[in-house]
């Protein structure tokens, strides 16, 4: 065997172990054929681990390839190869062994038992306790660790330390006590018993099994036999039912007691249930009955609960979700509907504050709808909303039906509780298992806590319907609000699994949340797109972004942002705006505007610029819009304010809502004035530029501002270079009121009402709304005149 | 892990270099000024710019050369980017995730993709994040990877 070893190749080495283990076995064997008889086994158990002082232990063997077995340790001897046998007293722990041997070798085994001292104890029973007449009682007493007992009291003497004895007859009327006082190396106990000699005979006890009466179906109905009587003591009583359907008679609050659930009937159905009970000398007495009817069901009752949602919280910042702390959360307001199991028709639906409550069709199978639709519409009093959650296309056009969940059926019996959870379809260890079913109602718990941040501020908000695009195909990364023209707005939700998931993320849905609000109540004119902490974007976008993540935080009190994303939704993207980022400050960022408004953390007055000054400005809602105006409305701020946009590199005393005194540039010659003036029959000249990025960033668009003194016609022309695409918006509070860009310089006439007008020019190369354009600085000269 | 990108280079060159199909040979990558922006998501997102550059014109079902550029705009640390599945287009090589400590504006971390495109949509994305100033930041970042059919 060896050489044949040596004539294997090395990458055979897993084939070389096996054959050196079965060269290493054959030990003793001889190097024959025959294979080497197996070593023997033997096993030992024992019925105690631990015994009493004296007591005794039953030890079990057995054994396998043994021809022989011997005891040793605690006892000795011979033994069968397998067997019981009980050992015995034990005064001291001992160690058990078993050694069974045959022609594979020997084996042993072994069991340590322990022995404890037991406690001194003297009992002493009398049997029966109470008498009558002649009859006598049998005195039984018992003890350990005693030497002797004396008797006294109504006996007396020396007495051994374990024994009975009859005594009486007994004077009726007498109570005797018969008390034994026993002494032991340790320690001396007493005990003692009586014997009560009643006179005459025993009545045997009355049972009252109570009056009949009527109960409800599913009732709880409790049988009492506490008016049953004896001549001294019931001590015990038992029910039993006799006639009608079968219920489980379960203990009542007393030993006379007993109690059931009634059961669902169709008609008066009548339950007999009997009571006897015993007295004291062990006498029963003759039954009692009580009849129970039980009435059907009303044809409606009421059913109550609510809906919950699983919810996923968020880990340590950075570590994403963490499922494993996944809870169930309620979700008020929301559509719940009752639908009828057989034909899914709705029999009850309703939006509830709190617990929903519904009257519903009795003995019947149900089930409870939760849709992700909040809504309060005319002709209930303000406020009003209107938000639900669905699958829509990248058009808003729904791809189904608003999210809903259905439960499982139910029957609604005589009315009751029933809760309505909806999982979340996470495992907890954050594999998929199920449906998503939560998510829709995970975004819209987060959007009502919101809004009763929002009530505390504005009792009667009218806000516009609002969709909540989400779905676990909505590419990751892919999270914004939008408003089209004529179209209903929407939130986007990514809910991608592995790249990025936003149900969970309640900082981002309240962000959304907050372009929406700021939308509907008053105004953003922020052209949306990329952004990012670091970037001088638009003042608009800088607006707008800043003041979405401040309000999200304001109103849920928390100025930390978090993102989950990634495998397994197992990172986050975090950030805090109560700190101070240092990398970019000034009227062009948004982080900027998070910090000052997080920072002035007066959200009451923030809602007043919002609704107000803010929605009606003429400049575009920016920086210098909204804190001119808060300084005007609120001027006990000003103070902190002037100190917050110093602080940010913004101009604090001397601001307006045009930024006119603004001296932070951005270190380019690109970004002053943050208007240009023009006046009618005038011409300047702006510079668009992508020296901060293209699309929504600083500079790529230019504003200028425009007094129409009269009503009248105004032309208004804007042209670079040939090759560029200029595009010129014409504004009045925040509405556009020119013609649609086109594809090269711009000239149109618009008739204007006096008043403060924004010119918005920019060059589509830079503003990335023409690819074929390369970025790049454009001169843009603009004239206005009046025709 | 540095040496590890650079072997999954040289091999991602080796093979354009053996000929695959339309895959055009390029030894060294391309200028960053050359290379164009990835599409960034709407949401805040991380200061970091992606540039990328197709070796090759698409062509369904055939794998195409695609180098990327990763370029933090701020210093910070935990760079890291890894590219989701998509049934859009397949990453045959050079698609494992990537992490380095720390990341500087004048920092530029390639990576050089053979990808397949699978649709007329396709497209290659990556998630990138970048710890700075005490936050963590990312993005998706989308790479048309679009045959002409």
């Amino acid at each position: 065997m060896g050489l044949r070893t040596l004539t294997l190749r090395v990458r055979d080495a897993a084939i070389i172990g096996i054959v050196l283990v079965l060269a290493g076995c054959g030990g003793g064997g001889g190097g024959g054929s025959q294979p080497p008889a197996p070593a023997p086994t033997v096993s030992l158990s024992a019925n105690v681990a631990q015994v009493e002082e004296g007591g005794s232990v039953q030890l079990t063997w057995s054994s396998t390839g043994a021809t022989s077995c011997t005891a040793s340790g605690g006892w000795s001897g011979p033994l069968a190869l397998s067997g019981t046998q009980t050992v015995g007293p034990l005064t001291q722990p001992t160690n058990f062994v078993v050694t069974c041997s045959g022609p594979g070798g020997t084996a042993s085994n072994s069991g340590l038992i322990q022995v404890s001292v037991p406690t001194p104890q003297v009992t002493v029973e009398a049997a029966p306790s109470i008498v009558r007449g002649d009859q006598t009682s049998l005195l039984t007493w018992t003890s350990k660790t005693m030497t002797g007992c004396e008797a006294s009291g109504s006996w007396s003497g020396s007495r051994p330390t374990s024994g009975s004895e009859t005594v009486g007859p007994f004077t009726p009327g007498t109570l005797s006590q018969f008390t034994l006082i026993c002494t032991g190396p340790r320690t001396s106990l007493s005990a003692g018993a009586f014997v009560i000699a009643r006179i005459g005979t025993n009545q045997p006890p009355v049972a009252d099994a109570g009056p009949d009466r009527t109960r409800g179906s599913a009732e709880r109905v409790d049988l009492s036999g506490v008016r049953s009587q004896d001549d001294y003591t019931i001590v015990s009583g038992v029910w039993t039912q006799v006639a009608g359907p079968s219920v489980v008679l379960g203990p009542g609050n007393g030993v006379l007691d007993a109690r059931f659930t009634a059961p669902i009937v169709a008609a008066d159905t009548v339950l007999t249930f009997a009571l006897t009970v015993t007295d004291d000398e062990g006498v029963t007495g003759a039954a009692d009955t009580v009849d129970i009817t039980i009435r059907p069901p009303p044809p409606l009752v009421t059913i109550t609960g609510f809906v919950s949602y699983e919810r996923v919280p968020h880990d340590a910042p950075g570590r994403g979700l963490s499922y494993s702390s996944q809870s169930f959360d309620v979700v008020t307001d929301v559509l719940v509907e009752v639908l009828d199991a057989a034909t899914q028709s709705v029999v009850a639906s309703g939006s509830f504050p709190g617990n929903f409550q519904f009257d519903v069709p009795s003995t019947t199978d149900l089930r409870l709808r939760a849709t992700a639709f909040l809504s309060r519409q005319a002709p209930e009093p303000l406020p009003h909303w209107q938000i639900s959650v669905r699958d829509l296309d990248e058009n808003g056009a729904p791809l189904g039906a608003v999210y809903s969940y259905t439960g499982p059926i139910f029957n609604s019996a005589v009315g009751g509780a029933h809760t309505l959870a909806i999982p979340s379809g996470w495992s907890i260890g954050g594999q998929l298992v199920g449906p998503r079913h939560a998510a829709p109602f995970a975004i819209l718990a987060t959007i009502h806590g919101t809004l009763d941040r929002l009530l505390a501020l504005e009792p009667a908000p009218d806000l516009p319907p609002l969709l909540i695009d989400w779905s676990p195909t909505n590419r990751g990364g892919e999270t914004f609000f939008t408003r089209s023209a004529g179209g209903t707005p929407r939130i986007i939700l990514a809910g991608e699994a592995d790249v990025d998931t936003d149900e969970y993320d309640p900082a981002v849905i309240r962000h959304e949340f907050g372009h929406f609000v700021m939308y509907g109540v008053s105004r953003s004119d922020s052209q949306g797109g990329a952004h990012s902490f670091d970037e001088r974007v638009d003042m608009r976008v800088a607006l707008s972004e800043g003041f979405a993540t401040a309000f999200g935080a304001l109103t849920a009190g928390d100025s930390q942002y978090r993102d989950s994303f990634g495998p397994a939704q197992a990172s986050s993207g975090f950030f805090d705006i109560g700190g101070d980022s240092l990398l970019v400050e000034g009227w062009y960022s948004e982080t900027s505007m998070q910090e000052i408004l997080w920072d002035l953390g007066n959200l009451p007055a923030l809602w007043q610029v919002l609704t107000g000054p803010l929605r009606d400005t003429d400049a575009m809602t920016s920086a210098f819009a909204l804190f001119t105006a808060l300084k005007q409305l609120r001027p006990d701020l000003a103070p902190t304010l002037e100190l917050l946009l110093s602080a940010e590199r913004i101009v604090a005393t001397t601001i307006d809502a045009y930024g006119t005194t603004e001296l932070n540039n951005a270190a380019s010659p690109n970004v002053l004035p943050v208007y240009t003036p023009l006046a009618l029959g005038g011409s300047v000249q702006v510079r668009s530029t992508n020296e901060f990025g293209v699309g929504n960033k600083l500079s790529t668009h230019r504003f200028l501002r425009l007094n129409v003194p009269a009503a009248g016609n105004v032309r208004f022309r804007a042209s670079a270079v040939a090759g560029r695409d200029v595009d010129m918006l014409v504004f009045r509070r925040g509405q556009s009121l020119g013609p649609n860009p086109g594809p090269a310089n711009e000239d149109f006439s618009l008739f204007l009402q006096p008043g403060d007008y924004v010119l918005d020019v920019y060059d589509c190369g830079n503003a990335d709304c023409n690819p074929s354009v390369t970025p790049g600085p454009v001169d843009i000269t603009v004239s206005v005149t009046t025709n | 892990m540095m040496k590890r990108t650079v072997i999954a280079n040289a091999f991602v060159y080796a093979l354009l270099l053996m000929g695959c199909g339309a895959v055009q040979s390029q030894s060294q990558p391309p200028p960053l000024e050359q290379m164009k922006l990835a599409r960034q998501s709407g949401k805040v997102s991380v200061p970091v710019d992606v540039r990328y550059q197709l070796r090759a014109a698409p062509r369904p079902d055939q794998p195409v050369g695609l180098d990327l550029a990763f370029v933090a705009r701020v210093p910070g640390q935990n760079l890291r980017f890894e590219f989701p599945q998509a049934q859009s287009v397949t990453i045959d090589s050079g698609g494992t995730a990537f992490a380095q400590q720390k990341a500087e504006p004048k920092g530029v971390v390639r990576r050089s993709l053979v990808v397949t495109p699978r649709s007329e949509a396709g497209e290659v994305r990556v998630l990138v994040s970048l710890d700075v100033e005490g936050a963590r930041y990312f993005g998706v970042f989308s790479i048309p990877v679009r045959p002409d059919r």
